[in-house]
């Protein structure tokens, strides 16, 4: 099998299959138009991805290395965040550094698979959290002022004002609720008064 | 890696990442965001939401995408010009564009109509108990009203009311915006045009059907737009009447009304056929500015 010499930022050299390091487009295409040949001595280099990531990535390829090849447009697809295999869960248990650094490489070496793995795995960590938690968690500075937040608050309670309709819309039922009392209490009347009139 | 001495990770992720990873949040999480700080909330206003329902439209309505988006595609939801807000509303309540009249065809019998009877009093309608109730039935469309059930308004029903106008003043259903999300910010932003529709027929040639929108407002002022049908000529084929309305920002519920006015005595023949009833909400589309695309 044809072999790929791959050297990260900090210049150590990554020998990889090449049928695993095509998990990337980026690899795929500049091999491709470089012409590089299985002989070939020539070394790729990935200025932007440094070697304790590089062997992450090449970790994560080798292990979906038989996956499908991600469709063209999987834009049909619901963008789902609870279908992280637990290999990937796994393999995503690191820093959050290196998580992010995982995403930035996943971008430049264009491997979708990777990318879609590694943002959903943020996206969870965001779910479900309060604004301070998250920027807790991510150690996000505040940087609205008072007013201003103020402001982003308000626009969200008119997004949210529905829910206060909903009270209200309770209140209607129970009018309704009076007023078919009402009208069984009227046909109930009307059904007595006819009875005494058949008594007659 | 300077930046990761801050230890600050999403200083890392150029925008297009970060929205890359906002559009996987679903929309309630996302209000949240907006919160988190002004990069985020900017990011989020100008494109996540919108990005979002560009994304969903294409399979939500089991691939029909949004009614509210029916005459757009989905790669053409990115160039429309509309504030986060209504992408927001539009993902959970996807209200234009779509006929938001319920029961429109009596398939439910009388469920969600109201009517106010012949003293001028608002008298519910009730279950088959109710002693009354042969006053006003519903009924089948024959198969033969090819021309009518082809309005695609119909939605597959094929039921109508036939109601006796002596018994019954008027027959109505009430929307509240906000039902939708439609509250008063967004009226204001958008203020849309609304239509409303309804097919009808009666047995009498001296019988006026009046199909009325009446429009309330926050300032509790109110406004009546009048679709009059009145079809001399052949008084027993089923005849369309529709309009519009034109919105200024401060509705907040619509009424749509059908009732009867009579031209001449006759009681007998009071009898009135009424079906498909539509309002329906326009999104106005205006597109961005291509050279900022």
């Amino acid at each position: 099998m044809p072999m790929i010499k791959l050297q990260s930022s900090d210049g150590e050299v990554f020998q990889v299959d090449f049928e695993i390091a095509k998990a990337s487009v980026t690899i795929k295409t500049m091999v491709e138009d470089l012409g590089l040949e299985e002989e070939d001595e020539e070394i790729v280099p990935l200025p932007n991805v440094n070697a304790g990531i590089l062997k992450k990535v090449i970790q994560w390829a080798t292990y979906h290395k038989d996956d499908p090849p991600p469709a063209e447009d999987d834009e049909g697809r619901e963008k789902r965040t609870d279908d992280i295999s637990s290999w990937d869960a796994d393999f995503l248990k690191v820093d959050q550094g290196t998580l992010f650094e995982l995403i930035l490489a996943a971008n430049y070496l264009d491997i979708k698979g990777l990318l879609d793995v590694t943002c959903k795995t943020v996206a969870n960590m965001i779910k479900g959290k309060t604004p301070e938690e998250i920027r807790k968690t991510f150690n996000i500075k505040n940087d609205f002022t008072a007013a201003e937040e103020d402001q982003v608050r308000k626009e969200n309670e008119w997004c949210e004002e529905n829910l206060r309709f909903i009270s209200w819309s309770f209140i209607d039922m129970k009018v309704n609720i009076v007023s078919n009392i009402n009208h069984y209490f009227k046909k109930f009347k009307k059904l007595w008064y006819h009875r005494i009139n058949l008594s007659h | 890696m300077e930046v990761l001495k801050n230890n600050q990770p999403f200083d890392l992720l150029p925008d297009e990442m970060l929205i890359h990873t906002l559009i996987l949040i679903d929309a309630k999480t996302l209000l949240d965001c907006r919160l988190v700080c002004k990069r985020w909330q900017e990011l989020i206003d100008a494109f996540v939401f919108q990005e979002k329902a560009a994304l969903e439209n294409k399979f939500v309505n089991n691939g029909q995408g949004y009614s509210s988006f029916s005459q757009i595609g989905s790669n053409d939801i990115r160039k429309i010009e509309l504030p986060w807000y209504v992408f927001y509303v539009i993902s959970k309540y996807d209200p234009f564009n779509r006929n938001l009249i319920k029961n429109h065809c009596g398939q439910d019998h009388w469920l969600h109509w109201e009517s106010i009877n012949a003293a001028g009093v608002m008298a519910p309608f009730l279950s088959d108990l109710d002693l009354d109730y042969d006053f006003s039935q519903v009924s089948r469309i024959p198969q033969s009203e090819q021309l009518l059930l082809s309005d695609p308004d119909f939605d597959g029903q094929s039921s109508f009311f036939n109601v006796d106008f002596r018994h019954l003043r008027s027959i109505y259903q009430e929307i509240i915006f906000k039902d939708y999300g439609l509250n008063v910010a967004l009226m204001k932003t958008l203020q849309p045009k609304i239509v409303f529709s309804s097919w009808s027929k009666t047995r009498y040639q001296y019988i006026l059907y009046r199909l009325q929108a009446t429009i309330y407002s926050e300032t509790n002022s109110s406004k009546v737009v009048t679709a009059d049908s009145f079809n001399e000529e052949s008084p027993t084929e089923w005849k369309r009447a529709s309009d519009s309305i034109e919105t200024m920002g401060h509705e907040t519920s619509l009424r749509l009304n059908h009732s009867v006015i009579e031209i001449l005595e006759q009681p007998a023949l009071y009898n009135f056929q009424v079906t498909c009833s539509v309002v329906k909400i326009l999104l106005p589309i205006k597109y961005k500015n291509a050279y900022l695309l």
